[in-house]
């Protein structure tokens, strides 16, 4: 409920005080979702991309039409036509191909893995600044614990246990949600 | 949905690592394109907001301004002059109080 709120609170900014960054808060929380959903229907990174910007953009510029709903499932319809028209305009779209294609792709995405990339992500995010900055160090930049430690002036041990600890709390966040 | 487990734990974050370069690349495009619009419609709001606030009361002038010449050679009644100049002028007045008041982008 919260999130929805603030969804509208986001969306009255961007029309009305033209804030860039609330529409980036909005893009942040709903990415990995629409990228995942397109990532269904198009395997090509490249175009999947493409598609993916388009959707924001044409959303961005559709949002006085939002009436309120789900700002996910909006945006993710929104994405799935650009990519309906995408694949036939590159004369993908019949059936059979089409079908073949999800049928691939949800091998490798289906819905409970996305639900956990999305929760991890969401986790993470509720994380304090500090921690979130561990596991960007650890995970994403591939930092090494020693390099880490040395950041943040702790020892080795420190940052092992802190890591440790991060992911207990993660994992526990995701098993309960 | 079943609970995780550590190795899953690091698939997830090996399979968010590789998306994240993605994700920053399409979030920075998407921004730059909503800024551009953005700072286009603020200047169109100012333009236009600019051009009523000038552009109207100089219509004004200008239509009181041969509204009195009209008035003068064909020797109207004092009071529908009155009337002529003054409600015109106040509907205007009023339209950029209210033009004003709800300014918005």
């Amino acid at each position: 409920m919260e999130s929805y709120n603030d969804d509208i609170e986001l969306v009255y900014r961007v029309l009305h005080n033209a804030d860039a960054k609330a529409f980036g808060t909005l893009m942040e929380r709903y990415l990995l979702k629409v990228y995942m959903s397109v990532g269904r229907m198009i395997e090509n990174k490249e175009e999947c991309k493409d598609v993916v910007q388009q959707a924001f953009i044409q959303a961005y510029k559709k949002l006085d039409t939002w009436h309120g709903e789900c700002f996910g499932g909006w945006i993710t319809s929104i994405a799935r036509n650009i990519a309906l028209h995408h694949l036939r305009d590159k004369e993908r779209a019949c059936e059979v191909a089409f079908k073949e294609n999800i049928d691939v792709l949800d091998d490798v995405y289906d819905d409970e893995h996305e639900q956990y990339l999305q929760q991890l992500e969401d986790a993470i995010k509720l994380l304090s600044t500090n921690d979130q900055q561990i596991i960007i160090w650890h995970y994403y930049e591939k930092y090494s614990l020693k390099e880490i430690a040395q950041k943040i002036g702790e020892s080795e041990n420190n940052v092992k246990v802190r890591i440790h600890r991060i992911r207990k709390s993660l994992k526990q966040k995701i098993n309960y949600e | 949905m079943s609970k995780i487990t550590e190795s899953e734990l690091d698939t997830l974050f090996a399979e968010l690592s590789k998306l994240q370069p993605e994700m920053k690349s399409i979030q920075e495009e998407v921004i730059a394109v909503v800024r551009h619009d953005l700072l286009k419609k603020t200047l169109v709001a100012w333009i236009k907001l600019i051009g009523v606030c000038f552009g109207v009361p100089l219509a004004v002038m200008l239509y009181g301004f041969v509204l009195y010449q009209v008035m003068d050679v064909l020797s109207f009644p004092k009071t529908l002059k009155v009337v002529c100049m003054v409600v015109p002028m106040l509907i205007t007045l009023l339209a950029g109080a209210r033009r004003v008041y709800t300014y918005q982008i």
